[in-house]
């Protein structure tokens, strides 16, 4: 056993770069998840495992030479630290748990040789704390506090997870077990004890309890999942049962971090091929943009969370209003058309859900443009349509041998407008180390209508076209600076700098100086490294394509910034927010609606007075006019 | 500054000849004046700028300025609207023409040049260009009267020029098709009204050719003109680029300009409240704040409010210093690349934007086209694309997005540039694994056969269609328009005419371009029976009865789950440890077994399925051997057929046959001959192979099963037999 400290090394507060946020609040009609539909409502639970035994005091084996060499159990405690603060900035309504096994001082439950470490709850503050203590502890305080034993019986630890999650009286959607363990043979050939935990396996499974084994590899020792943990793995439907082999906590932190996202369908809806031909898919989403969660509004004296109540009143009498008061209007050349709630909400209506094949097109008609909002995505579903799968899995296949995709109209729910989409094949995609990177199934793509396309510019010229020297510079210089892309290695700088200054306060975490935490923004190129890779290949370039004397700068107008931030002195700066001289905060929030589309929403007064301010000269007085006048102007050319 | 206003006059041809019926049912006139609706509701429903005129030919009173100065010429034509932003005025105007006039001397061409007077006027009236695009769309058959000769026409096309006319669109004919149309129509007996429309097609073919200056000259059939409504209808033009600088490390910089190609369009206005009762009053609307104290509702003030954000069930004030602090410092505008991927690593699914934009080199800058087009270049050989970080201005956020080369060929030139995705962030990402659908092992029962690729394959082609066929260009997303605002657009149309009147019910045209071709249907109609026939497919209806199980225990799934329990569970030891643990058993019942049955499966794995399959066999001893088996007989024979049509759904065949055949031993050792006697009335058989494949059954053995009905008593060897299968089957649960 080692006698390492677990000593909080510093960078408890900043260690983790991935996670962090909420899903932006659905302002688009087509995020409808949880939307109250019994299928697809309720909570995500996961309990945390943690092996106590001696085996977790020994070393992990550091993956980079000059890594500090850490305790397995260290390590586990790090990557659920992890977790459970990506999960606190992304779902506050899941229920976690935390426990200690092979501990010899049982607590919190009837169960020998456990301790429920953090009782299952939603995740807060008190958590975090309570984990960033257990990493301060050194082994020795660890073990006065929890007692080491190697007795635990497995199965009585499924069991314990079971009436963990038996407490749970919400709506449960996923419930999940992960365990951490460097031991690959609990117990040691004792048929008993084994079948014990094979029977609770099976009966947590059957209880929709899926786990998920979390192999630490010792520096001296292989874990072997043959030996025992394959016996708990019970093969389902659900690719969530499995042991994932680890050595440092890196690799722990991300595999931990991937296991993390329960599945969540946003619908189930049939595609129909044909007349009476219909199969069911569940529909995801693998990407969307997070935004930073709304502020609540707290009573300043008790620091109690209040209600807010909206109340709509006629102006004359004091009557409060009724949803069912109300009618509806558009406003157009003096007149206002009114409609009832009913016939507004009747306009959307189109028909039954679902994807309804019009055709199939060759994927070569799939063009960039036919962009105009995030792709979902689909995989067959069985709840519906019995046998779904198989003629899904016969649809897919033939559609990548042709290379073809349907196109279809969209119904994602009744109260929704059809979309224009095409299905796009995806053939699964797996990493290196056999990690799947895109899954198998249809890409929904959607199409933009004709009403989207905006004006035909820039008009087509005859600008010079390169010489071929030029070209292959500019491949030269390709080579040079190609690098691998993965989103996953780019963390957005805002929110991150949003969250971890929340988590400093929450935590009462020493800050800095300037009283924020500053987060590293991995959107910054490398200039300097670039440069030096490919400096002398990009003047080579330059050389080709500029005439003598060619400035980029000046050549694009005076509103340019340079290169540095901070030169305020840039020599030809003149008008024009983006070049900013003292803008104020109401600037800011001009420019920021500008960019977001969203101007529409501030008042005249507000955009009139940034007109005035900036001497734009609006061609009328109405919002149009001015939004219109704004917009040019923020585009720098007026 | 004027931002980019189109000035439009239709010419509206409303003579005698309009009458004339399309292929369809609608005449020349319908056609049209629909067309005229769509694009001036479009207009003012968009809240557009542009100008329209209405100038109609044909019409039964003479109006226009022309006449006015000469008198005689000019005949029949009438400006019922000058340039203006739409109004009702113009839309009630049109709709008030009901029908084509009688009238038979209404001259196009005479109707051009009173277009061409309208815009003129207007623009000198005003002293100044005002107009940044003239439009005068020509909506007629040709068919009317044409005086117009050789010489006017050539200044007729003179004055289009000086006028700066851009374009020039007529409906009605298209003058392409009729140029390569075989010059028989001489012989045509409809005479006149023939000759006359070959002499104005002829005509105006002349000043098509003609007309050089003139950026869009287009025709079309009434046949199109409905189809292509969008594209005379005209887009406004108000682009706002960004103009900026590609930074690729300090040394390579080339400016740049973006502009935004695809973005969603979306309802002008938004919906407004106003109160039912008397939209006249208005409403206010007022937030008040609550807090809970004891059992009191406590109203706060407003200045008493904190903000504060979420860390989990932790809130956490943030006071307006706190934000400052702690706001990430922006790096201003830019567009800085941090290196070249390949363009496989970029996939397409994973733009988180709403948009497409287009990026060139700075416009009118020859050096930075140039270093545009070798990177667009090299980036399009390679295959390439590159990374940047983006920031729109000096305070917004960073963006990642990716720049792909993209080079524009058209008949007016070629642009080479970048298209531009928004890319996600890893706080955008959601890493869902899902179980590998192609050549899974482990789900070896899903694997689609040959016979049934091939089906799906046949399908597949017999709805793929390629360039050049029908509906290809009618599936082009171009040639799509958006039904929902269609029928928006219709709504406040139909509301703003009959102000009472219920709204019409759904027009089921406005899905006709997002509906399978009634040709491909008809044509894949035995590809998608063939379908049907080799993949079994089975709707689950919902069980209503499934809400009672839930209460507030949660999640109904588990109920369901949990009603396995008692049957796998064999150390019950354990169970009695549990704290709080009491599920709801369901099992299969003798009330309604088929029911319990059904719920039972639903959603299960196979192994739950083959336990429910296992319930309802215990069911079906239950009932047969413990009670008088005679008397429940039809109740038992249902659950029977049911479980085993289940099991052919699943291709899980082995449990029912297990089961039928012990079944079989039991009613014959028992003798119980009626319900056996049951069983071969409804043929109810072992699961043959052919009907699953999972069954090692053949069909002549699942025949000669009913057949046997007179085993008295079993030979030892057989007893041994059926024993060996008891064993089995009950081993198989143990």
């Amino acid at each position: 056993m080692s006698d390492e400290t677990m000593d909080h090394d510093g960078d408890t507060g900043t260690q983790s770069q991935g996670g962090g946020f909420e899903w932006a609040v659905p302002e688009d009609e087509l995020d409808f998840e949880d939307s109250g539909n019994d299928d697809f409502g309720g909570r995500d639970s996961l309990i945390y495992a943690v092996d106590f035994s001696h085996k977790m005091f020994e070393v992990c084996k550091p993956k980079k030479a000059g890594d500090k060499p850490r305790t397995a159990l260290y390590t586990a405690v790090q990557a659920i630290r992890e977790a459970v603060i990506s999960r606190i900035y992304r779902s506050e309504q899941d229920f976690l748990a935390i426990i200690f096994y092979n501990v010899s001082i049982s607590r919190g439950t009837s169960f020998k040789h456990i301790n429920v470490v953090d009782d299952v709850q939603r995740p807060g503050a008190e958590v975090v704390k309570k984990l960033n203590n257990l990493l301060n502890m050194s082994a020795d305080e660890l073990i006065a506090e929890f007692g080491v034993t190697n007795n635990c019986s497995i199965g009585d630890l499924l069991w314990a997870c079971n009436s963990l999650f038996s407490t749970i009286s919400q709506k449960l959607f996923s419930k999940r077990v992960q365990i951490f363990t460097a031991n690959d043979d609990p117990h040691k050939g004792n048929r008993q004890s084994i079948n014990f935990a094979k029977q609770k396996a099976t009966d947590i499974w059957e209880n929709g309890i899926s786990i998920t084994v979390f192999a630490m590899d010792l520096p001296d020792h292989t874990f072997d999942q043959t030996k025992f943990w394959d016996l708990i793995m019970i093969a389902g439907d659900d690719e969530d049962q499995r042991v994932a082999q680890l050595g440092d906590w890196e690799d722990l932190t991300s595999a931990v971090r991937r296991k993390d996202h329960a599945k969540r369908a946003m619908a189930r809806i049939p595609i129909v091929l044909g007349d009476g031909l219909e199969l069911s898919v569940s529909v995801y989403t693998l990407v969307r943009t997070a935004t930073k969660a709304a502020p609540v509004k707290l009573h300043s004296g008790s620091n109690e969370t209040v209600q807010a109540e909206t109340t709509s009143m006629e102006e004359q009498g004091a009557t409060i209003l009724m949803p069912t008061d109300f009618k509806k209007y558009m406003s157009f050349a003096g007149r206002n058309l009114y409609f009832s709630l009913e016939e507004v909400d009747e306009m959307k209506r189109f028909g039954t859900q679902g994807l309804k094949v019009i055709a199939f097109k060759s994927l070569d008609f799939l063009k960039e443009k036919h962009h105009i909002r995030p792709a979902q995505f689909i995989y067959p579903d069985e709840h519906s349509v019995r046998g779904s799968s198989k003629l899904f899995i016969a649809l897919l296949m033939k559609c990548l041998d042709k290379k073809v995709m349907a196109l279809c109209q969209y119904i994602p729910r009744e109260n929704i407008a059809p979309k224009y989409v095409g299905l796009v094949p995806q053939e699964e995609e797996l990493s290196e180390d056999g990690t799947q990177i895109v899954p198998p199934g249809f890409h929904i793509v959607f199409f933009p209508f004709a009403d989207d396309f905006r004006s035909n510019l820039p008009k087509p010229t005859d600008a010079p076209v390169a010489e071929t020297e030029a070209i292959e510079k500019a491949r030269e210089l390709l080579k040079k600076l190609k690098f691998s892309y993965n989103p996953e290695n780019f963390s957005n700088p805002v929110l991150q700098t949003h969250l971890k200054n929340i988590e400093a306060l929450a935590l009462q975490l020493e800050v800095d100086d300037e009283g924020g935490v500053k987060v590293e923004d991995f959107t910054e190129p490398k200039t300097k490294a670039m440069e030096k890779r490919a400096g002398k290949v990009m003047q080579e370039l330059v050389d080709l394509v500029y005439p003598n004397g060619y400035d980029p700068l000046k050549a694009a107008g005076p509103k340019k910034r340079t290169y540095e931030p901070k030169e305020k002195k840039a020599p030809v700066k003149k008008k024009g927010p983006a070049s900013g001289e003292g803008d104020g905060g109401g600037d800011a929030d001009i420019a920021e609606a500008a960019e977001n589309g969203t101007l529409k929403k501030l008042t005249i007064p507000v955009l009139k007075a940034y007109c005035q301010k900036h001497k734009i000269k609006p061609e009328g007085s109405k919002k149009d006019d001015l939004i219109g006048a704004i917009e040019t102007h923020l585009a720098g050319n007026d | 500054m004027a931002w980019n206003k189109e000035a439009t006059v239709i010419v509206f041809d409303i003579g005698s000849h309009m009458a004339q019926q399309a292929e369809g049912k609608m005449s020349h006139f319908d056609i049209s004046k629909q067309c005229i609706l769509r694009i001036l509701q479009n207009k003012l429903f968009t809240e557009s700028k542009d100008e329209f005129a209405l100038v109609l030919c044909g019409a039964e009173n003479t109006d226009n300025r022309l006449n006015e100065m000469s008198d005689s010429d000019y005949m029949s034509i009438k400006t019922e609207a000058g340039l203006k932003m739409v109004d009702w005025e113009i839309l009630d105007a049109l709709s008030s023409i009901q029908e084509p006039t009688m009238v038979k001397d209404g001259d196009v061409f005479e109707a051009l040049r009173v277009a061409l007077d309208v815009i003129e006027q207007e623009e000198a009236a005003s002293k100044k260009k005002r107009f940044a695009k003239r439009r005068i769309l020509l909506f007629s058959n040709l068919r009317g009267t044409s005086n117009a000769v050789r010489d006017q026409m050539s200044r007729f096309v003179q004055d289009m020029e000086s006028a700066n006319i851009n374009m020039m669109q007529l409906i009605g004919v298209d003058l392409e098709e009729k140029k390569d149309e075989p010059r028989h129509n001489g012989h045509d007996k409809k005479g006149q009204t023939k000759k006359q429309g070959k002499a104005a097609v002829e005509t105006l073919q002349k000043v098509y050719e003609s007309l050089k200056s003139v950026e869009d000259v287009e025709s079309y059939s009434f046949a199109d003109a409905l189809k292509y409504t969008n594209a005379f209808a005209g887009r406004q033009v108000r682009p706002t680029p960004w103009n900026g600088l590609l930074e690729i490390g300090e040394t390579l910089k080339v400016p740049v300009v973006m502009f935004c190609r695809i973005k969603e369009a979306k309802p002008k206005q938004s919906w407004k409240k106003a109160y039912a009762a008397d939209p006249s009053i208005g409403i206010q609307q007022s937030t008040q704040f609550f807090r809970q104290v004891g059992l009191q509702r406590e109203e706060v003030a407003a200045e008493e409010l904190v903000e504060a954000y979420r860390y989990g069930v932790t809130t956490v004030p943030f006071s307006e210093e706190d934000k400052k602090n702690m706001k990430f410092t922006n790096v201003g505008k830019c567009m800085k690349a941090l290196g070249f991927a390949p363009a496989s690593q970029v996939k397409a699914h994973l733009f988180v934007g709403d948009d497409v934009k287009i990026m060139t080199a700075a416009l009118a800058d020859e050096a930075a086209a140039t270093a545009v087009s070798a990177l667009v270049h090299a980036l399009k050989e390679d295959n390439m694309v590159i990374i940047c970080k983006y920031g729109y201005n000096r305070i917004s956020a960073p963006k990642m997005v990716a720049l792909s080369p993209h080079i524009c060929q058209r008949a007016a030139g070629k642009y080479e540039g970048f298209y531009v995705h928004y890319l996600p962030f890893e706080d955008d990402l959601r890493l869902y694994t899902f179980a590998p659908l192609v050549n899974n092992k482990r789900k070896i029962h899903l694997q689609p056969n040959e016979e049934q690729l091939e089906a799906v394959g046949d399908l597949i082609d017999k709805l793929t269609v390629n360039e050049g066929d029908d509906y290809f260009d009618a599936l082009n997303p171009k040639n799509i328009r958006n039904p929902y605002l269609q029928r928006l657009y219709q709504s406040l149309q139909h509301r703003a005419l009959n102000a009472d009147k219920p709204l019409p019910p759904l027009d089921e045209g406005l899905l006709t371009q997002l509906t399978m071709p009634k040709e491909l249907a008809m044509a894949s109609a035995a590809e998608v029976d063939r379908i049907k026939l080799l993949f079994p497919l089975k709707k689950v209806e919902k069980p209503k009865f499934r809400r009672q199980h839930n209460g507030a225990a949660g999640d109904q799934q588990e109920d369901v789950d949990m009603a396995t329990i008692d049957g796998t569970d064999g150390g019950s030891a354990a169970l009695g440890q549990i704290n709080n643990f009491k599920p709801t058993v369901v099992t299969v019942g003798t009330i309604a077994p088929v029911d319990d049955f059904m719920t039972l499966i639903e959603d299960a794995s196979d192994t739950k399925f083959d336990d429910a399959v296992k319930k309802a066999a215990e069911v079906v001893n239950e009932i047969i051997f413990g009670f008088d088996g005679s008397l429940y007989a039809e109740k038992v024979l249902k659950l029977i057929t049911v479980v085993r049509r289940e099991c052919v759904t699943k291709n899980r065949t082995f449990m029912f046959n297990m089961f039928l055949k012990t079944f079989k031993a039991d009613l014959q050792s028992k003798d119980l001959k009626d319900v056996w006697e049951k069983l071969v009335e409804e043929k109810v058989t072992l699961i043959d192979s052919q009907e699953a494949s999972e069954s090692n059954v053949s069909r002549k053995e699942a025949e000669e099963f009913l057949k046997v009905t007179a085993v008295k008593k079993a030979s030892p060897k057989k007893a041994a037999a059926k024993k060996d299968e008891d064993d089995m089957f009950s081993e198989m649960f143990a």
